[in-house]
């Protein structure tokens, strides 16, 4: 009898003690990781000083601003619109930590849906988080999910009503940033963020904005650059400034008719240039094996190797190297470069000039960790 | 942490599943446990 | 004697493939248009600027806008989001092609295929507007890395086509202006 009990007691504190351990754990995806911007900071504010109404929630998030005091145009730079996709939070987290601006003014928002940070997908298996060598140790990021977490804002629809264009779309989607454009006042807290965005855009005057992605191999938009058709030359500069480089994007135009996403909204609602860059992530595709923070950061699949040998569907993936993840934030840094030097060629009066940031070979070469500060 | 104390809890409900169906004498029953034991394994090894 | 008879046979054949080259003539204006509504179309509409080339583009180029027109450059790559921004099936776009081809072919405009989205416009879905566009063309402007499988060298070679392969996009600015002087 009393060895019975004496058993239920162990098991009882065993359980309990791991639970703690592991409500700790799932805690942490509450506390955001600590960035270390580069001396050009000038600013950092909320994106909640821009609109109220997402004060106090999980989607405010940091705004950091690199104001060269020299007359010129503003630029906006946004990781982090889906945290599953790492490499858009950390490109952005690396022209963070490096950046200087020598003419005009650059913004940077590395969790663009703070909320979808505090949590994963539901059924994918993925990594609550990674961590990336740097000079002195190793940093850990959190890999979040591709929407806001159900905690901030639940039920999702049957079916989700884009506003104000009333498209339809599935209810999943009510909580996926970039379905939100240009957002609403008084929205759920995704279109809420999504206003808060536009406002800020709109307010800071910004001319060219950044909107940072990733997707599975399998897909047919990847490594591309989306543009908003009013801004076709800059784009077609910038691609082909980056083929002389050694690195191929495809041009595709944003569709019109397709809305919520940053490429169409934010050019049909702000005066800004929108640009939105894929890259190619096989821990995101449908094919991957095993999911771990190998995939996530190495890139490298042999299920994807089999699928292109196949030849059935075009996948963007390269047999002998994967696609690491240097090679994923090198192609973003290196199209964000690209982007301003072509709009800088069609607005002479308005540059931004930036500088320090690493180039694509320096990237691949010294790894990520590299150019991380502390 | 959070997945390793996952993969506890996995390990070790797999393992009470397999010292059951070393026991089990019925093939029916035998099958059904080899059916979630496919399941957990591949959880296990990451695999979806 | 044997080396004569060779000599003469290469220059036999040099002077041929040259004429065959020499016979077909491209003319401006220039209408270009696309195969799968990827937008490289627009770097080629850039590239044309760049020659100075009369050229016009219409994305959606039907059979009636070949009036005028003594050259079609014709940019084949599938593109979902282009095929969504038109708002049409890949069939349908399928469709115009085909029937943009032949009004061309009937009159005796000839045909220019420019691919320059590498390996990215290759393979899935874009090979069924290659290789529509490749078998009717006369002449094939090609990005080396959409070629490296020699899906569009095996054409030329089959059907005699020119073929021109450049490594880059840039580089296919010059060729293309050369087809008009």
């Amino acid at each position: 009898m009393i060895r019975n009990h004496l058993s239920t007691i162990i098991i009882t504190i065993i359980t309990a003690t791991l639970g703690v351990i592991a409500a700790i754990s799932f805690g942490k995806m509450h506390h955001p990781e600590e960035l270390f911007p580069g001396d050009g900071l000038t600013g950092k504010v909320m994106l909640s000083d821009y609109f109220e109404g997402i004060k106090g929630t999980n989607g405010d998030t940091e705004v950091y601003l690199f104001d060269s005091g020299v007359e010129g145009g503003t630029a906006l730079v946004c990781g982090g619109a889906h945290p599953n996709e790492a490499a858009s939070f950390l490109s952005t987290v690396v022209i963070l930590e490096n950046l200087s601006v020598t003419c005009g003014r650059v913004f940077i928002i590395p969790r663009l849906n703070n909320s979808a940070f505090t949590c994963s997908d539901p059924m994918e298996g993925f990594p609550a988080s990674y961590e990336i060598p740097t000079k002195s140790g190793t940093r850990r990021f959190r890999l979040g999910s591709r929407v806001t977490n159900p905690l901030d804002q639940w039920p999702d629809p049957l079916v989700f009503s884009q506003y104000p264009s009333n498209q339809q779309l599935s209810g999943f989607e009510t909580r996926n940033i970039n379905r939100s454009y240009p957002g609403r006042p008084n929205g759920n807290l995704t279109e809420r963020i999504a206003y808060a965005i536009v406002q800020l855009i709109d307010k800071e005057k910004v001319n060219i904005a950044f909107d940072i992605h990733e997707s599975s191999p399998e897909v047919p938009i990847v490594n591309v650059i989306v543009y908003h058709e009013k801004y076709e030359e800059v784009a077609m500069g910038a691609i082909l400034g980056l083929e002389m480089a050694g690195l191929q994007f495809s041009p595709e135009t944003s569709p019109k008719n397709f809305h919520g996403l940053s490429h169409r909204e934010w050019g049909d609602y702000t005066n800004a240039i929108p640009f939105l860059m894929e890259t190619s992530n096989p821990s995101m595709g449908r094919l991957r094996g095993r999911t771990d923070v190998d995939l996530v950061l190495r890139g490298y699949c042999d299920n994807y190797k089999k699928a292109k040998e196949t030849g059935a569907l075009r996948i963007a993936y390269r047999e002998e190297t994967g696609e690491p993840i240097a090679h994923r934030v090198g192609r973003h840094i290196a199209g964000v470069v690209e982007l301003i030097n072509s709009y800088n060629l069609y607005y002479p009066d308005n540059q931004i000039v930036i500088e320090n940031l690493p180039d694509y070979e320096m990237i691949m070469e010294k790894g990520v960790g590299e150019f991380l500060n502390n | 942490m959070l997945y390793i104390i996952y993969t506890l809890i996995l390990a070790y409900v797999t393992f009470v599943v397999i010292i059951e169906f070393l026991k089990e004498k019925k093939w029916r029953n035998q099958l059904a446990m080899a059916m979630v034991l496919l399941v957990f394994i591949l959880r296990l090894l990451q695999i979806k | 004697m044997k080396t004569r008879i060779s000599t003469i046979v290469t220059i036999l054949i040099l002077f041929f493939a040259g004429s065959s080259l020499l016979a077909q003539k491209f003319e401006q204006p220039v209408l270009i248009s696309s195969a799968g509504q990827s937008a490289d179309v627009k770097l080629v509409k850039m590239l044309a600027q760049r020659q100075d080339l009369n050229a016009t583009t219409v994305l959606m180029a039907k059979s009636e806008d070949l009036t005028g027109f003594k050259t079609l450059v014709i940019v084949p790559g599938f593109s979902s989001k282009g095929l969504g921004a038109a708002g049409i099936s890949q069939q349908d776009e399928l469709e115009r092609v085909r029937s943009l081809i032949n009004a061309a072919n009937d009159l005796k405009i000839p045909i220019v295929l420019m691919h320059i989205g590498g390996n990215a416009r290759r393979q899935g879905q874009s090979d069924s507007f290659n290789q529509l566009v490749a078998d009717n063309s006369k002449f094939m402007l090609v990005v080396k890395q959409g070629d490296e499988d020699g899906f569009f060298s095996s054409i030329a070679r089959a059907k005699n086509i020119p073929l021109t392969l450049v490594e880059k996009i840039a580089e296919s600015a010059e060729p293309l202006g050369n087809l008009f002087k």
